[in-house]
């Protein structure tokens, strides 16, 4: 706490009443959220384990999230075995069915399969599709949505996943919006600290779907991808964007890739919906990255996505947790920062408590973004500012 | 032996029961500060050695509220980071204070002590919450202590002996509420315990709460907004026990207290009453269960004016002494009822330009609007009504013929009674919240005052871990420790099975570098409410 207040009056309530009409709520987020996305485990000590979403929901509840106007908990159903052929191939959706099964088998050397491997993946994607369906139906009674599942998809390709991923979520719930709803246009940004392999893979060549990701550069982390130069192919060419980012990169280079790249490019876009993949490794606390936001600097890329929504596609903007792996330092605060922002609660206060101590210093990221507007500048009317 | 007692502010009723039923009752005016000794003593002198509880209910806080005579509270908050502390401001005052306590009960920014000391006296009484206290009782126990160490507060309650339920917020709420009715409360229970301690009775002392179940006395003030829905439900606990042999369990019923004041209605669904949305206090929500009760503002007592039934109590009837006829005199006046001086209350309806028997009938119509609607928003189907109270025999026929779907109205044995016989009746109950944290040796247990140790690493199986939850919530409804629990068998005194229902379990790991250092347990158990064994067997012998 910096100082501290005090405030004299009438009783005031904090919490969920009666004559409060829920119309009234300008900002009402829905949490995406169910019980069983604790249930597969890699092993009880893998970064990616169920403790990533307890420790997180404990954080919600004691600062009363769910007793607010603004939020809700919402229970998402599965997405059927068709709604994943939309993106995966049928070979793969069985072998995963067939590993799942014995609950055995591993995809990559860090990527264990379960028995709840299989219903997982198909509540997961159904828990994303859930989160943009209700932010693009503009009768659903939330303004925004935040999707709290897991196991996490960005590094699932159309036939094949590692790095902790079996489906691709997004990629599965995008088609499904696409299919079901008017939606055409669908921007996605991914900021998890990981390049979204999978994703980029699945989306290559399709201009419906304008993918950016902002991430570690592969030259320093897990998948070794996402190079300025993968721009797309065929029809989709110029319809991705990478962001490799220097490691200890902090909030001041996300606000500055924010601002001269995600939203020009949004902007010149004009999308129909707008897809944040919300990967909460970028924090200084992250056990497997080496970045520096910290949990406010997460509530301003989330309000600068809110922003953008607002100005380009009426608003109409979803976002589901990706990675994030400081599960005591990290993620208890980032999700908390980011859902307040989707909320339009104060987040003055949201940080990490004092035990862990920010970055002090963080590099310039001039050289990257220069880079990145002279390469996507044959699409996108990007304007130059100077290298650092 | 148990007692029941019901103090309802102008009368004060008393039962003595054992494991067979019902052995003596007795009524008098006044309340429990100049009469409890004696009533103690007409009802169970000779026995005085046997009672085991003394179970009260009293309506002193509730009726301190309904006349606005609550104290102010200061609310003081440790937030600590997160949303905005304002979410919690429930206080006429409310202060911030710096300190933090993270999610694993780890103090990572000590309480603002100069801030807490230099607090000016403005209201009679203050609150401490911080958020996380609950997974750490040391930070607000000391911020109370420094608090109390100044002399400023009449009272002063904290957020983890509230409630152990997440939510910041209206745990604060909570708090606020708990303050306010401390100074009340403390009255009630000191002259319980001075009574009981003049008479050598050796008993435990319980307070009934909202929903039906028995507090500890300690626990109770600390957290005495649990009890303030306790003198409505003492009446529902005890025609509930009255017509345990009539097979409620099989039917929806509906209840009625024909008080002096007022009329209160509860339905009993499945056996048990039907529970609302909580208790509240000086408008405050407390998020403490009660039954969900339709309060009317007619009794016996409501005073009859030239226009027929008015909505106010002036004072007595006339036929115990008061200037204005009431309710109850037109009962006598029309010979439904013979009660005190019937020529009294003859005397004081003669002056009125009202015919008595409109007055009832009048009586008759409000209830019967009032039910249809209870019975409608409940969406519930009753075909029984019990009536309790000193007039329920007297209305009960008048009351039921205008609702269609009642068959039946039944007034049982010892209606007059029915709260004193609902407090004797009523088995310990309380929610706990556990958190374990074996990495850190640390158990908290809500509400406070149980004894238990976890040791470093300390490894639980689902079912351990379920168990030791359990036992805690055991400890707490009769204010015991774990360990004892272990070794009695989860005895609360009065169940032979422990009536606990677990509605949050949590157990995962705590792994740091790749290493599992301990478990967290994160559990809230409710030992149930309800009516206590022996009333199975009450009449049978």
């Amino acid at each position: 706490m910096s100082g501290s207040t005090e405030k004299t009056g009438e009783f005031q309530d904090g919490h969920k009443t009666e004559d409060v009409g829920r119309d009234k709520v300008e900002n009402r987020v829905a949490v995406i959220y169910h019980p069983d996305y604790l249930l597969h485990e890699h092993s009880p000590t893998h970064p990616e384990r169920r403790e990533r979403l307890t420790y997180t929901m404990d954080q919600l509840r004691e600062e009363g999230v769910f007793e607010l106007q603004e939020v809700d908990i919402v229970e998402p159903s599965p997405v059927t075995e068709a709604d994943m052929e939309m993106v995966h191939t049928r070979g793969y959706l069985e072998k995963l069915q067939r590993m799942s099964r014995t609950g055995t088998g591993s995809l990559s050397v860090d990527t264990q399969v379960s028995e709840h491997v299989w219903d997982q993946a198909l509540l997961a994607a159904g828990g994303v599709h859930e989160a943009c369906s209700l932010a693009v139906d503009p009768n659903s009674g939330y303004r925004r949505s935040f999707a709290m599942t897991r196991p996490g998809g960005h590094h699932a390709f159309s036939d094949d996943g590692h790095g902790f991923c079996f489906t691709n979520n997004t990629a599965v719930a995008i088609r499904k919006i696409q299919r079901e709803t008017d939606v055409e246009k669908v921007l996605l940004w991914d900021w998890d600290a990981h390049h979204f392999d999978g994703t980029q893979e699945i989306f290559y060549d399709d201009p419906s779907v304008l993918t950016i990701s902002t991430h570690q550069s592969g030259r320093t982390l897990f998948p070794g991808t996402g190079y300025e130069e993968e721009v797309g192919e065929g029809e989709g060419e110029g319809f991705n964007v990478n962001v490799p980012l220097p490691r200890k990169t902090g909030d001041e280079g996300y606000l500055r890739v924010v601002e001269e790249i995600f939203e020009p490019i949004a902007r010149e876009y004009d999308p129909d919906f707008l897809f944040v993949e919300a990967g909460q490794d970028c924090h200084f606390t992250d056990p497997i990255t080496d970045l520096g936001v910290t949990a406010q600097g997460y509530g301003r890329l989330m309000d600068h996505a809110i922003d953008a929504a607002e100005e380009i596609c009426g608003g109409k903007l979803a976002a589901s947790l990706a990675g994030g792996y400081g599960i005591e330092g990290g993620l208890p605060y980032t999700n908390l920062s980011v859902i307040a922002s989707l909320a339009g609660l104060d987040t003055s206060n949201i940080k990490e408590p004092s035990r862990y101590t920010p970055p002090g210093r963080e590099p310039g990221v001039g050289n990257v973004v220069e880079r990145v507007k002279e390469v996507q500048g044959e699409w996108w009317g990007l304007v130059m500012v100077g290298r650092d | 032996m148990f007692l029941g007692v019901d103090a309802g502010g102008t009368n004060l009723d008393v039962v003595l029961a054992d494991r067979q039923g019902i052995i003596s009752t007795y009524k008098m005016s006044g309340d429990l500060g100049d009469g409890f000794v004696d009533a103690v003593e007409e009802t169970a002198g000779e026995v005085l050695s046997e009672l085991e509880r003394v179970v009260v209910a009293s309506t002193r806080v509730l009726n301190a509220d309904v006349q606005d005579r609550l104290p102010d509270c200061t609310n003081v908050l440790v937030p600590g980071v997160g949303l905005s502390p304002e979410l919690g401001f429930q206080g006429e005052r409310n202060v911030v204070v710096d300190g933090c306590i993270d999610h694993r009960g780890r103090e990572t920014e000590e309480v603002d002590e100069e801030k807490l000391t230099s607090l000016d006296t403005e209201t009679a009484t203050a609150a401490v919450t911080a958020k996380f206290g609950v997974r750490n009782p040391e930070t607000e126990n000391e911020a109370r202590e420094q608090l109390e160490r100044s002399g400023k507060f009449e009272a002063i309650s904290i957020g983890h002996a509230a409630t152990g339920t997440p939510g910041f917020p209206s745990r604060a709420g909570t708090a606020v509420a708990n303050a306010k009715a401390m100074p009340t409360f403390r009255e009630v229970a000191d002259a319980v315990e001075s009574g009981v301690d003049h008479l050598d009775v050796d008993a435990r002392v319980y307070f009934l709460k909202g929903d039906g179940g028995t507090v500890t006395s300690e626990h109770g003030r600390e957290a005495p907004g649990y009890t303030v829905g306790g003198g409505p439900s003492a009446s529902t606990m005890g025609l509930l026990a009255l017509m345990r042999r009539e097979d409620l369990d099989s039917e929806d019923a509906l209840l009625v207290d024909v008080g002096g004041t007022t009329t209160d209605i509860t339905a009993v669904r499945d056996g048990n009453p039907v529970m609302g949305s909580g208790s509240t206090i000086d408008g405050i929500e407390t998020r403490y269960n009660a039954a969900d009760s339709l309060d009317l503002p007619y009794g016996g007592d409501t005073a009859v004016g030239d226009d027929g039934l008015t909505r106010y109590r002036e004072g007595n009837a006339a036929a115990f002494g008061g200037e204005v006829p009431t309710l109850t005199d037109a009962l006598n006046d029309a010979e439904r009822l013979d009660i005190g001086d019937m020529g009294k209350s003859r005397e004081a309806l003669e002056c009125l330009a009202v015919d008595p028997s409109d007055v009832f009938e009048e009586y008759y119509d409000a209830m019967s609007t009032a039910v249809e609607n209870f019975v409608a928003r409940l969406d519930f189907s009753p075909s029984r009504m019990v009536l309790g109270g000193v007039l329920a025999e007297a209305v009960s026929e008048g009351i039921a013929r205008n609702l269609d779907f009642i068959t039946e109205a039944v007034v049982p044995e010892y209606a007059d009674v029915a709260g004193a016989v609902g407090c004797a009746a009523s088995r310990p109950s309380v929610r706990t919240d556990v958190y374990v944290d074996t990495a850190r040796a640390q158990i908290s247990v809500t509400p406070g005052g149980v004894e238990a140790t976890v040791e470093r690493g300390e490894e639980f199986t689902s079912s351990e871990a379920r168990k030791l939850v359990e036992r805690c919530a055991v400890a707490a409804s009769v204010g015991g420790n774990v360990d004892d629990e272990r070794a009695s068998g989860y005895s609360d005194g009065v169940s032979s099975e422990p009536n606990v229902e677990m509605q949050e379990f949590e157990n995962y790991n705590v792994v740091q570098k790749s290493r599992k250092r301990g478990e967290i347990i994160d559990a809230a158990a409710q030992k149930e409410p309800g009516l206590a064994d022996y009333v199975e067997s009450w009449g049978e012998s």
